[in-house]
This record gives structure tokens, sequence and C-alpha cells, in this order.
């Protein structure tokens, strides 16, 4: 038996599965998607859309408004998304405190497992001199108007910008193993400290007991079992959300399946008279930083798509879009991420799949009506001379589902990271959001799953 | 002749090539989707489809390579108003356009003809890249599976 089973290998999986292994446990990392390698990721937009995430490229809210994206595949979302390092400030950690009433949701406590985390991984930011125009456009604008904006943080080695790589490929796996996902790090780490690792082994449900908990699901096809004395949940919001579930456990637990929140997010793209290449050299190298965005509850990101993703966020069809599309090297793009209440919930529907309903509160659309109305200011103000915004919103930070509190009725993950009255399922991933932060949430995750390894490894 | 794809057969790709054209019927030195010929790279989406998705998905393309030209183009007309809608019709009808528009979008937009006529060339330098020892997992310390 192990001592750990760990369910996900994303940002949480990955550093629970090192921290873990360096204390000496057993551990089983379980992952339902295919494991892929700098040399094999799938280099085109098409297939990497539909071998790395869930649902083949996208999941749909019940009403259809909202597209959620998850990746499926060994070191989950860690494989897909920009490596930001964003540590949370004292309005989030303070709401999470109010709402949750969790005395470690503090900067002060949380800040050595940040350091901790920050001290084994590449770190850089982008020399401006590498600014792309698309980078250029977002500060010049920003700059123009007066408001704040900075570079990321991102965990990544060298890039070879000045060899001409485009890191927009990225997001589809990072072909030099520049980007520090989990994959690279924590879980080659523990793989040399004896972790074992099982890919294509889909969850279904865990049965628990006083000793020791079993993990039914199927690898390949094949109906497979494994048991660990605990479990670690780290399949993110809607995974943990669907497993809990099906144990059976959401009588127990009221609170199972709510308050998930996704930090839903709106692109505009913005036509220029000389070409922007945005999707050229270095991604995302700026953000908006600025205390009124903060204070309105969204944020600014100087991000682009690759051709499929384009196509599908500008509106219409018929020759206007192969008229907007023919300008692909003509945009300037940004995007609105909006911090949204925690109004929705996961459930199963027909099949046990995953059902998210989730639908924007009235706060959520003024706050998506006041970003969409300054970042089409902001681009007047660049000198655009087409402004096209995208009505369809998606979600890539999905949070919540098994809130962490001290109140069981209204929570389901207690202070210790170990669900209430079950000791021996552990989570500390998204999942346990109380709330939306409105920060990238990638490094707290990491943080907040290193505190737990700590936690877990007292007993 | 090699089929198009083993999951199409000539009915479903003639329903996929009508709401393909209708959607990106072609403009100056882009083509048409059927033009294109972008059915082919139907089968790397379709492998990764899920049983009950990819039947569902022949069943509506079987429907519509019997619809008239102006029909399909109405319906897709009616799926671009459908954000305006509250009720579950409404989503049913969101979920469709999502579905039809991902699939032609994504058929189009992976062609490297297309890529090339709007300037999509991204890539990455590997030419120095020497990837890290491969670990494999340490059975000896990872004995307790029960599979």
């Amino acid at each position: 038996m192990f001592d750990f089973v760990i369910i996900g290998s994303g940002v949480s999986g990955g550093r629970m599965a090192y921290e873990l292994t360096s204390k000496g446990a057993k551990c089983l990392l379980l992952e339902a998607g295919r494991e892929f390698s700098a040399a094999t990721f799938p280099s085109q937009e098409i297939d990497y859309s539909t071998q790395l995430f869930w649902g083949g490229g996208l999941e749909v809210s019940t009403d259809g408004r909202l597209g959620f994206l998850r990746a499926r595949c060994l070191g989950g979302t860690s494989i897909v998304n920009q490596a930001l390092l964003d540590r949370f400030d004292d309005l989030a950690w303070n709401d999470w405190r109010a709402r949750s009433g969790v005395s470690f949701f503090d900067k002060a406590t949380m800040e050595p497992h940040y350091a901790a985390i920050e001290s084994k991984v590449k770190i850089s930011k982008i020399p401006s001199e590498y600014y792309n125009r698309n980078a250029q456009t977002f500060t010049k604008a920003c700059d123009k108007l007066g408001y704040e904006w900075d570079e990321l943080t991102r965990a990544q080695g060298d890039c070879k910008l000045d060899k001409g790589s485009d890191c927009i490929v990225c997001l589809g796996g990072c072909p030099r193993d520049s980007k520090q996902s989990s994959l690279v790090t924590t879980i080659r780490w523990a793989r040399e400290q004896g972790l074992k690792v099982e890919s294509e082994f889909e969850v279904h449900h865990v049965v628990y007991g006083k000793d020791s908990v079993r993990v039914v699901g199927k690898q390949r096809g094949q109906s497979t079992e494994v048991t660990g004395a605990r479990v670690v949940l780290a399949a993110g919001a809607l995974g943990n959300t669907a497993i809990l579930l099906r144990s059976g456990l959401g009588k127990r637990l009221p609170a199972l399946g709510a308050n998930f929140s996704c930090h839903p997010q709106y692109m505009t793209y913005a036509m220029f008279d000389e070409p922007i290449d945005a999707h050229k050299g270095a991604f995302q190298a700026v953000a908006s930083h600025d205390p009124r965005m903060r204070r309105s509850g969204f944020k600014l990101e100087n991000v682009y798509a690759p051709p499929i993703g384009t196509a599908m966020l500008i509106p219409g069809y018929g020759a206007n879009h192969h008229r907007l599309m023919r300008k692909y090297r003509y945009y300037a793009s940004m995007e609105v991420a909006v911090r949204d209440e925690p109004a929705g919930r996961i459930s199963l529907g027909s099949g046990d799949k995953i059902k998210v309903d989730k639908k924007l509160t009235v706060q959520d659309r003024e706050r998506t009506r006041q970003g969409l109305g300054l970042v089409a200011e902001l681009f007047r103000g660049a000198g655009s001379r087409e402004v096209v915004s995208c009505t369809q919103a998606f979600g890539l930070h999905l949070m919540g589902g098994c809130a962490m509190g001290t109140d069981s009725s209204v929570s389901v993950v207690a202070p210790d990271f170990r669900v209430h009255e079950h000791p021996n399922l552990i989570a500390a991933d998204s999942s346990i959001f109380p709330e939306a932060p409105g920060i990238n949430p990638s490094f707290t995750i990491m943080a907040l799953s290193q505190r737990a390894s700590q936690e877990v490894s007292k007993q | 002749m090699t089929p198009l794809s083993k999951h199409f057969g000539a009915t479903q790709i003639r329903g996929l090539n009508k709401v393909g054209d209708c959607l990106l019927p072609g403009r100056d030195d882009l083509a048409s989707f059927s033009q294109l010929g972008c059915a082919r790279h139907a089968d790397r989406i379709l492998d990764y489809m899920s049983a009950g998705d990819l039947a569902d998905l022949k069943m509506l393309l079987t429907l519509l390579s019997f619809f008239p030209g102006f029909l399909v183009g109405w319906l897709m007309g009616f799926l671009e108003l459908s954000s305006n809608w509250g009720t579950p019709i409404g989503a049913f009808l969101r979920f469709m356009r999502l579905g039809l528009r991902g699939l032609i979008m994504t058929l189009y937009y992976c062609d490297p003809q297309t890529n090339k006529i709007i300037g999509y060339d991204a890539k990455v330098y590997t030419a120095d890249f020497k990837p890290a020892p491969v670990v494999q997992a340490s059975v000896a310390r990872s004995p307790g599976a029960t599979t």
C-alpha cells in the first residue's frame, strides 16, 4: 500500500508528490491524460487542443455561455499555462480569511511558502528589449492614459528569445523545457526520489476507510484500483468535486460543489495599420498593475491566441470573418479577467458527467462592462482603427467546489487540508479556494500545497 | 481511393462542407472551406471525441447534408443570435453553435496554407536543446499497488 496516492499531476499534485517523497513517503501519482515530453508535445494547435485538454479542447457551462479550458496530461495545467508566479496581495488574503475563518490566509504567514518554491525553480522577467509589439502597445496605451502596469514574474529558464523563439507555441507545451512545469520540476525531482507515476488513469471515485482509501478508476479502458493510506486530491476544482460527489460525500458535505468561480476572461482585438505580430517573440511579458482596476474587480492581461483560438473568438462568420482573420498579423490584443463572485456550482449530470452551473452575477457583469470599456479606450488611445470585442467568455482558472473553511456546513476542506470528517482525504489545489482572488492562482496553489505537505507529514 | 475520414462517410462530409462553406465561404486569397479540402483534417479531432459526441455530430451533419444551402445559411444565422436567448433552448442552440463553429474554424485554421496566408509562423528555437535524461519510476520504493 502506498503512503499517499495523489490524484492529478498539475501544480498541486506535482508539488505534493515532491514534498512528500522528500520526506520519505511512498507515493503514487495518477494522471488521467497522457505523458508527453519536450520532444513529443503536439506542435500544431489542432493537435494539442484535442490531446492536452479535457473535452477535446473546450468544456462548457450548462447554459453554454462560458467555455472552460482544463488540461489533461502529465503536468496538468502547468504544461499549457504561462508559468506566472503572482503572489496574492492583502486584499485577496483578507477576503479569504473573512469568508473562511482560516487564520493562515495571511500574506506574512504564506510568504515562506512562496519563497521556498522560488528558491528551487528558474525565474525570469522578460527584458524590455524583448517586448514584442503587442506588449509595447499595451505599455504605451497604459502610460498614455495613466494606468499602472508591471512586468510579470515567470517560472522559465532560457527561452532563446535572441534566437527568435515565439513563446505562443508553448501554449501546447514547451519544446525546450524552458517553462518550469511540474513535469520538468517537481515530478522529475519526485521520480528521482522514488515516485511512481501512472498516466492515462482516470479516477472515478474513492472508497473511504479509516485506515486506507481505495481509488477506483480506469486505466486505458481497464477497471483498476489502487490503495493508499491517504489520498491527495489534486484534480482541480472540477475533478476533485466530481470524484467526491461520485464517492457519495455530497450528503455529508453540503457545500461540496458550491463556491465555483473562474475569472471569466474576454479578449479584445485591436487592428492597427502596421503589423503587430503579437504571436512573435516573448508572450505575455506584462499585465496591468493598477490599484483602481484592482478595486474595480478586474485586471488586464497582454495575451494573444493562435489562429484557431482567434477564429473562435472573433465574432460572426462569412466574408467579414475572413476579412478580420486576414489581418491576424495586425492585431494587438488585451484580455479582461474578472474577479467573479463564487456563485457557480459543480454537480453531476447524466452518466456522472461533470456539470457546471455558472452564471455571471450583476456585479460580474458590471466589472466586465467596465473592463471592456477601458480596453476599448486604451486601444483607441493607442491609435487602433478597428476594435473587435469578443463575446465568448472563457475561464482558465477553475476554482472552488471544495472550499476551505472552519465551518463544515459551508466548506469542504478544513484548515489542516483534510476533508471535513475524512482525515485521510487531503486537498490543497484550486478546488479549496473560498472565492476568486482576482490574481493568477498557480503560485498560491504551489504555496498551499507546500504548506499542506508539512501539515499532513506531522502525523 | 483513400477516404477523407475513417469516422465520416460521404454524407457527413457533404454536411460538413455545407456548414463550412456557409461559415467560411472564401474571400480574396482565402479559399472556401470545401475548396481548401479541410475535411481531410477531420480525424485529428474525431479520433479524440467521445463516442456519444461523435454519434451526435454524425447525426447532425447527416441531417444538414440534406438541407438546401440557403437553409443551412439561415440556421447558422439563427445560431449566431442564440447568445440573446436565456432559455434551455438558448443553451441548446449555443452548444450547437459552439460545436459546429469549433469544428469548422479548427479544420480551416489548422491548414498550413491558411496559416501561410494570414502570416502565422510561430516557432521555438530548439537546435541547442538537450532533453534531461528520463527518470524511470523506482519500483523498489513503490511496491504497494493493488491493481
